[in-house]
């Protein structure tokens, strides 16, 4: 089993070396900035030294003749830290450690760092051991470290902290949806959630809404569909049980019935399953025809069609998709309008289908939808728009002037 | 037994309907909720038999309203709805017995008068009665072993007074158990039935309260 990751996990991994390395990159800078500054000011003091120095040698001329050359100027000449060197041309050279200096200025020699000026009749010399030098960088370097190893140490443990307590919102989340019954689609909490969590448990909430709605509109389903197939179950058993002359032609009735409402929950099925969806090729005049051929068989009252002078209507469309939203059109017509029904069909592709309408006429979209005490099963409108959606089309729904008519647009399914 | 049938499938109702009065139960029919509620309102009736999905609303909310109202009427619920969950809901709004479509005729008139019985106050089948074996579920009467014909009404008034056994049944309140709203009331039937029914179960069996009504004792 593949071991996971976590967030907390992640960001430690990045984030936490990210700032230990900017802290040492940080007191890096400040290291050499103040090695810098510390050579600097070391060297500020070896100018101020040979410059005071200059001029002692200067008044010592002036004032007194030719006095011996102070050699030290409170710098102990064996020091290996400070060394002074004053030669005069006719005076014997002092030993220093470095060598002989050609230049005026500032130069790195044996391990030293040596100010060099000439003055009237004397070179001075004034050098600083780099090892000094360094010691002295490295001890003002652990005044500042040291205090910062431990802040560091704290800033790395605050960060830590910090990440884990900001991403607990996330445990919390996660725990609340794991530890949820399978049946719980109540919405979540999301009062306290960050704003980065926030839209995912808003997503999430709309998703379980989603779910129960469908759930809902399932369980509706089902009872729906069981009353549908049940009780022209139950009537021909009571019918059976009960005998009687005309047990059979009620029996007959009642298995029609039941056949019709299995055949609309199949229709039903399949429109829902994406069927209008499928590809194929199909001639509207063609199964608008054998439809129409079908149905006037079982039509109280006639059925007129006025087909435009078309006789070829090609389009990419699936045939059965077709035959069943024209046939669920057609019979909702007859059955529940109060006269005859009327289909013309426009040369552009536009069909419209109309029939005479009660007063309290409606169409009932909703599957299981229907007038009290109706004989339909109240699915075919719910099968005509699933269909028509997955073709493309979009019915326009009209009741007025004592007619209900729907218009189908046809046009941009045509092939050619 | 006085029965409600709230069905809206027309032919069902009458197939279930045609079955009960045939066994000798008086069936009223409401297609509807509103139907269903206005005739429980006005009506004594030993069972409710009752269909959930109707035009109007669902028999649940009837049957709360019934029960909310303090009816203790016996229910018995016979819908297509199959789930448990529906089961459950229905035994929780107060129904007695649930049935799923398609069912038994036989099975559904026996669990009316099981559910009447109980609702009468006594659970009991077989009763034993001036040395009559009467067994109320199954509608059967013997005398030293061989079992008496009674018709169905002549049944449904010895089952109405042993229902209120002990107690005197009037007249009107028989007639209320033997005929529905639709059916026309002859104006000696009852006097008639029991006639019969003397004839045929014997001395002992029905005494008659002159100016009261009949009671089995």
């Amino acid at each position: 089993m593949s071991r996971g990751w976590s967030l907390a996990g992640r960001l430690s991994r990045h984030i936490l070396p990210l700032v230990a390395l900017g802290w040492v990159a940080t007191i890096g800078l400040v290291v050499w900035a103040l090695d810098h500054e510390i050579g600097e000011l070391m060297d500020e003091e070896m100018e101020t030294v040979v410059q005071t120095t200059i001029l002692l040698l200067d008044s010592a001329e002036h004032g007194h003749g030719r006095d011996p050359i102070p050699r030290e100027l409170g710098l102990t000449p064996d020091s290996d830290e400070q060394v002074l060197r004053v030669t005069a041309a006719d005076l014997p050279v002092a030993p220093a450690p470095w060598g002989v200096l050609t230049r005026d200025g500032f130069s790195n020699a044996q391990g030293w760092r040596v100010l060099r000026r000439q003055a009237d009749g004397a070179t001075i010399e004034m050098g600083h051991s780099l090892a000094w030098r360094r010691e002295e960088v490295l001890e003002s370097t652990n005044v500042l470290v040291v205090p910062m190893l431990p802040l560091l140490a704290l800033v790395l443990w605050a960060t830590r902290r910090t990440m884990r307590r900001s991403m607990s919102p996330v445990g919390r989340f996660a725990s609340e949806v794991t530890g949820r019954r399978p049946d719980d689609l109540s919405p979540l909490e999301t009062g306290g959630l960050p704003d980065e969590l926030r839209p995912l448990a808003l997503s999430f909430n709309d998703f379980l809404h989603r779910i129960d709605a469908l759930r809902q509109a399932e369980r509706h389903f089902v009872a729906n569909a069981a009353h549908e197939l049940r009780t022209p179950l139950a009537t021909l058993r009571a019918r059976l049980e009960t005998g009687g002359p005309d047990v059979a032609a009620q029996g007959i009735a009642t298995l029609e019935a039941l056949t019709r409402r299995v055949e609309r929950l199949l229709q039903l099925s399949r429109a829902e399953a994406g069927l209008g969806r499928e590809a194929g090729e199909a001639d509207l005049v063609r199964i608008l025809r054998l439809v129409l051929e079908e149905e006037a068989r079982h039509s109280p009252g006639p059925i007129r069609l006025d087909d435009g002078d078309v006789e070829r209507l090609p389009l990419r469309a699936d045939p059965d998709a077709l035959a069943i939203l024209l046939r669920n059109l057609i019979e909702n017509a007859v059955q529940h309008g109060i006269g005859d029904v009327r289909l013309r069909l426009y040369p552009e592709g536009r069909l419209t289908l109309s029939n005479a309408a009660a007063p309290d006429a409606a169409f009932r979209m909703a599957p299981f939808d229907k007038r009290d005490g109706s004989p339909g099963t109240g699915l075919g409108l719910a099968i005509v728009q699933a269909l028509a959606e997955d073709l493309g089309l979009t019915p326009e729904w009209r009741i007025a002037d004592g007619r209900a008519s729907v218009t189908l647009d046809f046009a941009p399914l045509r092939q050619g | 037994m006085r029965l409600l049938l709230v069905e809206d499938t027309l032919d069902l109702a009458e197939a279930v309907a045609g079955f009960l009065r045939g066994e000798g139960h008086a069936v009223d029919h409401a297609p509807d909720l509103a139907t269903a509620d206005a005739a429980w309102a006005v009506a004594d009736y030993a069972c409710v038999i009752l269909d959930l999905g109707l035009p109007g609303g669902s028999g649940l909310e009837l049957l709360r309203a019934r029960r909310a109202a303090g009816d203790r009427t016996p229910v018995l619920i016979a819908t297509a709805r199959d789930q448990i969950s529906d089961r459950i809901a229905g035994l929780d709004a107060g129904a007695d017995d649930y049935v799923v479509k398609p069912f038994d005729l036989q099975e559904l008139a026996a669990r009316i008068r099981a559910h009447a019985r109980r609702g009468q106050g006594q659970p009991a089948n077989r009763i034993a009665l001036a040395g009559l074996e009467i067994d109320r579920a199954a509608a059967k009467v013997w005398r030293d072993g061989a079992e008496l014909r009674l018709t169905s009404r002549e049944w449904s008034v010895l089952d109405a007074l042993l229902g209120q056994r002990g107690r005197i049944m009037s007249r009107p309140a028989l007639e209320e158990t033997l005929y529905a709203f639709d059916d026309t009331i002859e104006g000696n039937a009852v006097e008639v039935y029991i006639s019969r029914l003397r004839q045929k179960l014997g001395p002992g069996v029905i005494e008659t309260r002159r100016g009261l009504g009949y009671l089995v004792p």
